[in-house]
């Protein structure tokens, strides 16, 4: 390959239009265009000109990110579906039961004022607790941006961009975390609001009324 | 042919290369030309990424391979659901395409 030749500048325009990095692909494109300028060198074209017929031939870099928009994300790839996803959603769920099982005790001892995660840094100020408090909800968030794929439609000449959530192993562990979550913050909240404070975890509490006449509770 | 129009026959063409051996993308786009004998003017690059999406789909699988030019190669290959796969789709394909050849008739 020419440093500065056609195929070298065919490969940063693509790397630089790809709206992720797509790896694979440009390991793949690469390997093909160097085969394609081997043929071309064999049929007697000159080095600049069987770059140049190589680049011709993999098509306008418009019409290969395109391609790649329409087919799916490198955040689609075989590993990422078979095994990344569905990781990180198995391990949404300890997350979620300890969420639940023990974040929301330490979080109730707040006066509630400062919302759920006002009161979570103030508890958990410690860099693990942190994690362990907003580790799954970043987690949860970049599955989301995972699953998204970007689809692409050409129609009279213009480009159509819609995006689609894909289904799949990993979001469905997800969604199952989020539901624990869900499920024990309601009924935590429910039962709290009935009955008052420490009815579901126990513990001494002291409450008191604010000048909004609101009930500020802290645990003992 | 530009690639609109094999655009919607795309996953059988790449399925149907893929049915007699293992081959990396280059030498798939090279047998479509071959058995198209040129027919097929698909621009090269768009292959890989409807490759990606047959394997995201269980219907192919690859792996990297070094070759005798001691270069690396992704090399594709059918699974059993893409056999099966391609199996059905050339039936419906048969079958629709001697439904349109009889309502069409042949060329003059």
């Amino acid at each position: 390959v020419i440093p500065g030749g056609p195929v070298e500048t065919y490969l940063k325009q693509l790397r630089a239009r790809l709206p992720y990095p797509a790896p694979r692909l440009m390991d793949e494109t690469r390997e093909h265009l160097v085969d394609a300028v081997e043929d071309a060198t064999r049929d007697g074209l000159p080095p600049q000109d069987a770059e140049l017929r190589a680049v011709r031939g993999y098509g306008a870099v418009d019409e290969v990110v395109a391609a790649v928009m329409t087919e799916g994300s490198a955040l689609m790839s075989p590993h990422v579906t078979r095994w990344i996803l569905p990781l990180a959603g198995l391990l949404t769920i300890p997350a979620a039961i300890f969420m639940f099982t023990n974040g929301i005790e330490h979080l109730a001892g707040s006066d509630g004022s400062e919302g759920v995660f006002g009161a979570a840094l103030d508890r958990w100020q410690t860099p693990m607790n942190a994690l362990l408090i907003f580790g799954p909800i970043v987690a949860l968030g970049l599955i989301a941006l995972a699953t998204v794929r970007v689809q692409v439609h050409r129609s009279n000449g213009g480009i159509d961009a819609r995006l689609e959530l894909r289904m799949s192993r990993g979001v469905m562990f997800a969604a199952l975390g989020i539901g624990l979550v869900v499920a024990g913050i309601v009924v935590y909240g429910v039962t709290e609001n009935l009955t008052g404070p420490g009815a579901i975890f126990g513990g001494d509490w002291s409450c008191t009324m604010d000048a909004q006449d609101r009930m500020a509770c802290t645990r003992l | 042919m530009r690639g609109e129009t094999i655009k919607g026959h795309l996953d059988l063409l790449l399925l149907a290369v893929l049915d007699d051996a293992p081959l990396h993308g280059y030498a798939v786009i090279e047998q479509l030309r071959l058995r198209s004998a040129d027919a097929f003017d698909l621009p090269e690059g768009t292959v890989y990424p409807a490759l990606h999406r047959l394997e995201r789909q269980r219907l192919v699988r690859s792996k990297w391979e070094v070759g005798e030019t001691a270069r690396k190669r992704r090399l594709y290959s059918l699974t059993p659901t893409g056999r099966k796969h391609l199996a059905e789709r050339r039936e419906q394909w048969v079958g629709f395409a001697r439904a349109v050849k009889s309502v069409v008739g042949e060329a003059t």
